[in-house]
């Protein structure tokens, strides 16, 4: 049964995952970009990650989408000049994909696939002290992982700075008082009694 | 070959996202899109694998994956704000401008 819902939400990943490259119109594009990652979403939760699949729902349809979709609608791009160039590198990028497609395929070797055995950290076996997805994950996020966790949350910091200063326009049209002339005012210069 | 159908599923969404950075020459947003598809095949895998295996490794890097998505959108984006604002349109054949 949960094989038959794996290959219904896969094909609609898939086919929305075409229409997103090949939509003529940007805002239908990233309409379904998010119906791609709920799709997503689901079959995560077929996977037994329950948590990253919420996660996944928060952070990318909650943030990454709503951004995109944000500098969609200021960018405010016409529909026309958006297809050309279609036929000149379609071709190509077909060749291309059918290669490394061919490649994936004669890699994966589904017959004898090397399982190893051995993990890291066993989910069956830590499911007998622990019993949700979202415990686990934060015993061993901000154990083992620890170093890792906190780096990325250096990226997160690098990125949102990054993106505060790109966006800030090079001529200042604020009115601000300069703190350095406030203090060389002296009484003399400014206060005149007759 | 069952067990394996993430793995069929990943790879076809890594070359949609592929052929997306091809086809779409003239819009720099849709290429970014691209990125994000290749970037949750990429999770795809991970989650599918740690099911598989019965490791939680895979989730937790796969946490990873979504902060470096995130972050790599939000510079994205900030670049080509300030791209359309300097020249006017987001077509990949304008950048070329970039060279000395």
């Amino acid at each position: 049964m949960t094989i038959y819902f794996f290959y219904f939400f896969s094909f609609l990943i898939i086919s929305s995952s075409i229409l997103v490259i090949s939509s003529n119109n940007a805002v239908h594009s990233v309409l379904y970009l998010i119906f791609t990652f709920f799709n997503s979403a689901i079959l995560f939760l077929l996977m037994n990650a329950e948590f990253l699949a919420m996660t996944i729902v928060i952070v990318y349809v909650g943030a990454i989408a709503v951004l995109f979709l944000f500098v969609v609608m200021m960018l405010n791009i016409t529909e026309s000049e958006i297809k050309e160039g279609f036929l000149k590198y379609f071709p190509f990028g077909l060749i291309l994909i059918a290669i490394f497609i061919s490649e994936l395929f004669l890699v994966f070797n589904f017959q004898n696939f090397p399982i190893p055995e051995n993990v890291k950290i066993n989910v069956n076996e830590a499911m007998l002290t622990e019993s949700s997805n979202t415990k686990l994950i934060g015993l061993f996020l901000y154990t083992d992982y620890f170093i890792i966790f906190q780096i990325s949350g250096f990226i997160l910091l690098l990125a949102m700075i990054g993106a505060i200063v790109l966006a800030q326009s090079d001529e200042r049209k604020l009115k601000s008082t300069s703190s350095i002339n406030q203090k060389k005012v002296r009484k003399k210069d400014i206060i005149k009694l007759n | 070959m069952e067990p394996f159908n993430f793995l069929i599923l990943s790879s076809l969404l890594f070359s949609v996202g592929f052929l997306g950075i091809f086809i779409n020459r003239k819009n720099l947003i849709t290429i970014l899109m691209s990125i994000e598809l290749m970037l949750l095949s990429a999770n795809i895998n991970f989650i599918g694998f740690s099911d598989l295996l019965g490791d939680l490794s895979g989730q937790i890097f796969s946490l990873f994956i979504l902060v470096v998505a995130a972050a790599e959108a939000a510079i994205g984006l900030a670049i080509l704000t300030i791209f359309f604002k300097k020249s006017n349109s987001i077509s990949v054949d304008s950048i070329n401008r970039l060279k000395g």
